[in-house]
């Protein structure tokens, strides 16, 4: 005779049509799977892009800034004037030839820097022109004028003599 | 020896199903519904409704803390059925209330052959109130369709010990069973 309490615990028999729940369950626990591997692929991005962060704003902060150069601009030194180199002694010979107010001076600087070139022809020169343009009375021989002048002003005083005596 | 292939089995899986891997869980998932199923549906008295809803829970709850699982420590069917225990208690737990509350509101019970589906509530709540060595001795016996040798050989007990903790197991579930009437 059968045991009635064996009857209430002999399991009974799975369904037949259980593949479908069976399925589901596989469904949803696969889910369950794949969102947890997202999620810690996700986390990983997440840790990589904090990483860079963090080493962007370590550069960032820990780079000592530049500080800005301030220029100083100081106006440039008034160079000193270069004295204009004098002119030439022909420059001052043809200045002398146009001039009309200053002729004798001019000729007598042109005179002056031809002895000093060693041009004794020109320097004669320039000293005789310069006493054709002096005033008669500055024709008498000074205690100040070189060797040549005086002999320039000696000649030309002979010269008057004899034109004077001519005339008479 | 087959214990410690078990075991390096199981681990093999397990870190598998902890790096994502689909298959694996497929795999484990397909070897153990089967046995799972028959021990919710024995622990449920048959009733099929109650026992696709612990099933799905069980399994979900086990995707979810498979780290928990350590294979040294037992099978994963064994983790299995330890979960769907929990997930039966509070399945119980949670009709008790909801009967209290259709019977307070004088709600009409399903007329569809309420006497079986009230025998089949009283067997699964006997079995929940069971200590884990009569339901475990109960379950090898009645689920696992094993043999007193059987069992003796698994548990490392002797025949006539298996014998006699067989038959206190099954004088607790009727005292329990009987109780609730």
């Amino acid at each position: 005779m059968n045991d009635p309490l064996d009857d209430l615990l002999t399991p009974h028999p799975a369904p037949a049509d259980g593949a479908k729940l069976r399925q589901a369950i596989l469904v949803r626990s696969t889910g369950v799977l794949r969102r947890r591997r997202r999620l810690k692929q996700v986390a990983w991005g997440l840790a990589l892009a904090a990483c860079y962060l963090a080493g962007m704003g370590t550069t960032r902060w820990f780079t000592p800034t530049p500080v800005p150069q301030t220029v100083q601009v100081t106006p440039p030194e008034p160079q000193p004037e270069v004295p204009a180199a004098p002119p030439s002694a022909t420059a001052l010979e043809y200045l002398a030839l146009d001039s009309t107010d200053h002729r004798a001076e001019l000729y007598r600087a042109a005179a002056e820097r031809y002895r000093e070139q060693g041009d004794l022809a020109a320097w004669v020169r320039c000293q005789d022109n310069a006493l054709d343009a002096t005033k008669q009375e500055d024709l008498a021989v000074s205690p100040d004028d070189d060797f040549v002048t005086i002999a320039l002003k000696q000649d030309r005083q002979k010269q008057e003599k004899r034109d004077a005596r001519k005339l008479d | 020896m087959e214990s410690n292939e078990r075991v390096w089995r199981e681990q093999g899986l397990r870190r598998a199903v902890l790096a994502g891997d689909e298959h694996a869980w497929r795999a484990w998932y397909e070897e153990e519904y089967a046995s799972l199923y028959a021990f919710v549906l024995w622990r449920c008295g048959g009733l099929r409704d109650h026992a696709d809803d612990v099933v799905q829970e069980t399994w979900l709850t086990a995707v979810r803390r498979v780290r928990r699982f350590d294979p040294d420590r037992g099978s994963f069917a064994g983790y299995l059925r330890g979960i769907a225990g929990n997930v039966l208690r509070n399945h119980w737990r949670c009709q008790d209330r909801h009967r209290a509350a259709a019977l307070n509101g004088h709600l009409a019970a399903p007329a569809t052959d309420v006497r079986q589906r009230d025998q089949a509530e009283r067997i699964a709540r006997a079995l929940g109130l069971l200590p884990e060595r009569y339901e475990n001795v109960l379950r090898a016996k009645y689920v696992d369709g094993q043999s007193v040798a059987d069992i003796a050989a698994a548990s490392g007990d002797t025949a006539k010990a298996v014998e006699s903790l067989l038959t206190r197991a099954r004088q607790a579930f009727r005292e329990v069973y009987e109780k609730d009437e």
